[in-house]
């Protein structure tokens, strides 16, 4: 009965008894043996746009075959997925698709990647490792959106077979990480520098809710944060808030912080900045150099491409990112 | 029977209850809990999780406690 194991997959370690199952609610402790409870057993299977990732500067236009199982390492109050995110796995609603079915129906639908996304990709690991080995082999891309919360030895292996990370950084204090989401901040920026480290291309997602996170010298101090240690060319997201799960009391993010956020990361340096989840100018990618629009957007939608062979068509700027 | 044996009998009883109640103090404290827990969660495995179809597959990164 003391068979006890120690997880290290994610930052909280979870130390379990026989038969105890993880605060990720899909691993378990099975006679001294740790088993995964959601291989080949995804909760949600769609065909999306890339953009709604969202990736701005990967296959503008293409589709993405995207996969979630329940669960998540984190427990955010304000998660726009928590029905499935917070669900354990006999809760949820899922079906049988083993990593050859996965491929062969993004090969079947035309989509050049697969994304890992909705929940948190981390509490599947196993199922996405062994997804994204096969889904190379068949020439498709694979792409994750995650909160970053897991540790160094896995996130390394599985960045051989990454194409482009989203990480979701919620905030730039511990004090957000431990009261709004149960977790910290430091192994989430540990996450950002292996993958930039890594070299496999990197987006950052910044949920910005009104009274919790959208103080503009956290924003300044975080967008900081990223020119030193990541460098100008990683793309942010700063993406509108709207009520959720525990956090229903609050409303909806004005345009007026998300565009003061948008101002103070390009005053920071940051060359790529966007504004998601609303519409506006803000989601067009400009050449940092002559300022004119290289990819005109309209919701999900890629209304104009102006960047060739990964350059600006008006100046041949280089443009960062995975163009084909 | 006389006082004194009497009251060796009574020293035995007592004797007797407060090792019992100290074994049955530090069994609940320390192992009740962990076998109560354990018959719990097996029997939620079994009842549960096992038959929703959710198949067991062996983890990457975990090790052993010390």
């Amino acid at each position: 009965m003391s068979q006890k194991v120690v997880c290290e997959l994610c930052p909280t370690e979870c130390e379990l008894d026989n038969y105890e199952i993880g605060g990720c609610k899909v691993r378990i402790n099975r006679d001294g043996v740790l088993y995964s409870l959601v291989y080949g057993k995804p909760c949600s299977v769609s065909v999306d746009p890339i953009e709604k990732k969202p990736f701005y500067h990967f296959l503008p236009a293409s589709r993405a075959f995207s996969v979630s199982t329940a669960g998540c390492v984190l427990g955010c109050k304000f998660c726009q997925n928590w029905q499935i995110s917070q669900a354990r796995p006999e809760e949820a609603d899922f079906s049988d698709l083993p990593p050859d079915d996965l491929v062969r129906k993004a090969v079947f639908y035309g989509c050049e990647s697969i994304a890992y996304t909705y929940t948190e990709p981390t509490v599947f690991y196993e199922y996405m490792y062994d997804t994204a080995a096969m889904a190379h082999e068949s020439g498709i891309r694979n792409v994750m959106h995650s909160c970053g919360y897991i540790n160094e030895r896995p996130l390394r292996r599985l960045c051989s077979h990454l194409d482009a990370i989203d990480i979701d950084l919620k905030a730039y204090t511990e004090d957000f990480y431990g009261r709004i989401c149960g977790g910290r901040l430091r192994p989430v920026l540990d996450s950002l520098v292996t993958i930039r480290q890594e070299e496999v291309w990197l987006e950052i997602t910044n949920l910005i809710i009104p009274t919790l996170n959208d103080n503009i010298h956290m924003i300044r101090e975080m967008c900081r944060w990223i020119v030193k240690n990541l460098g100008p060319d990683v793309p942010i997201h700063f993406s509108r808030f709207f009520p959720q799960y525990k956090l229903k009391d609050l409303p909806p993010t004005p345009y007026e912080t998300l565009k003061m956020a948008y101002d103070e990361a390009l005053d920071t340096g940051i060359r790529y900045v966007y504004i998601g989840n609303i519409r506006s100018e803000a989601e067009n990618t400009c050449c940092p150099k002559c300022k004119k629009i290289l990819i005109e957007r309209e919701g999900y939608e890629v209304k104009k491409n102006n960047i060739r062979k990964g350059r600006c068509r008006f100046c041949w700027t280089s443009i960062p990112g995975i163009w084909s | 029977m006389n006082d004194d044996r009497k009251f060796h009998i009574a020293i035995a009883i007592s004797s007797i209850l407060v090792v019992l109640c100290i074994a049955n103090t530090i069994f609940q404290e320390h192992f009740a809990n962990e076998l109560f827990g354990y018959v719990k969660r097996r029997i939620y495995y079994s009842d549960t999780i096992s038959p929703k179809g959710l198949t067991l597959h062996e983890g990457q990164y975990w090790r052993k406690s010390q």
